[in-house]
């Protein structure tokens, strides 16, 4: 196993909540069904990439109900959304459980207002040091896959082969393997434990008193 | 009925899956468990059926090297871009799927005991659907026991 010195949280689906869930909660009244199927379509998807890389989020807001066809202003979306997003704390009480010698990087793919008013996102700073959050709309790339892998190594100036990439996305993660850059996929507190604890990214003390999920 | 005798529980439920298929994992463990904690069945068995010719259900670990292997292998054994003979038909354009579907399979069974799943810790319940559009899929899922 390679030594890991950098490791990259993409945020979304790990620190806080997925921005799936928050979309589906700015939308009360609206099927569970409709919903699912949009967020699963490839229109959305293009939406998404579009706020990752920086688009408008009025943009975003606007078309999620458009493409649901549901009477729902730009501005209530976005406010649902924020209201609907945080910060998991049990997420980060294992990240500050690394071995004190790995740097951990937030990829952070929502906007910049939005993530500045998670509930919480305070605590990150315990964490993850400023300059080790990275805002995706600042990156100028053209698409996330692969320009965000060279972009992460990029910034975090560490060897592509000891950088790892933690995301809930299995495709993203996928594409990672495929671009050279190590990468695990995570749903969940559990599976982030089991995947320190398998890695050995944790401290000896953190290890004595945990056992795998 | 006679007394003492074993009341055998069956209940079904069916699941719809939004996928945009070209390899797409969807991990089911967690919808399946809720199923059979909600069932009532303390021991018995469930299985987990995919309703489509073009995709497959699992057991194995949801790790991204492993998938992107499965995928590798797929790819290896059923690429997307032979010439199938079953777009002569030219209603789809999905050999490939229908090829890996039928290397896997479209059910798996897990034991129930003392109301949960008994998967090993490293045990996933992942339907891999290979379709080429975006479409809703079906999953069956049936818990029979006591």
């Amino acid at each position: 196993m390679g030594q890991t010195d950098a490791i990259f949280f993409w945020a979304d689906g790990i620190v806080h909540t997925p921005l799936q869930e928050a979309v589906a909660a700015a939308l009360p009244g609206t099927s569970a069904g409709a919903i699912a199927r949009y967020l699963a379509s490839p229109v959305y998807k293009d939406a998404r990439e579009q706020l990752a890389l920086g688009g408008e989020p009025a943009e975003f807001c606007m078309h999620v109900p458009d493409a649901l066809h549901v009477s729902a202003g730009a501005e209530a979306v976005q406010a649902g959304i924020t209201a609907a997003l945080a910060v998991c704390p049990e997420a980060l009480g294992l990240i500050g459980s690394l071995e004190p010698g790995i740097r951990p990087w937030l990829v952070v793919d929502i906007p910049r207002a939005w993530f500045e008013r998670l509930p919480f996102a305070g605590t990150l700073a315990g964490c993850f040091s400023c300059e080790r959050i990275l805002f995706l709309e600042d990156a100028g790339l053209p698409s996330l896959v692969p320009g965000a892998f060279e972009y992460l190594v990029a910034a975090s100036g560490t060897e592509r082969g000891r950088c790892l990439l933690l995301d809930s996305s299995l495709r993203r993660a996928m594409a990672a393997l495929d671009a050279g850059l190590p990468a695990g996929i995570i749903l969940g507190t559990r599976r982030l434990q089991r995947e320190f604890l398998l890695r050995r990214l944790v401290s000896q003390q953190y290890v004595m008193h945990s056992r795998p999920a | 009925m006679r007394e003492g005798a074993v009341v055998m529980k069956i209940v079904s439920a069916q699941l719809e899956l939004s996928s945009d298929g070209n390899f797409n994992v969807i991990n089911l463990t967690d919808r399946v468990s809720e199923f059979v904690s909600g069932s009532g069945v303390q021991d018995g068995h469930v299985y987990v059926f995919y309703q489509h010719s073009t995709g497959s259900v699992i057991i194995d670990e949801f790790e991204a090297g492993i998938m992107s292997d499965l995928k590798e292998m797929l790819d290896r054994l059923a690429p997307r871009d032979h010439p199938y003979k079953h777009h002569i038909r030219a209603v789809d354009y999905n050999g490939h799927a229908h090829l890996r579907a039928a290397l896997m399979q479209a059910e798996v069974g897990v034991p129930v005991v003392g109301g949960k799943m008994a998967l090993g810790t490293y045990q996933d319940i992942l339907v891999i659907d290979d379709q080429v559009d975006y479409e809703p899929r079906y999953v069956v899922l049936q818990v029979m026991g006591e």
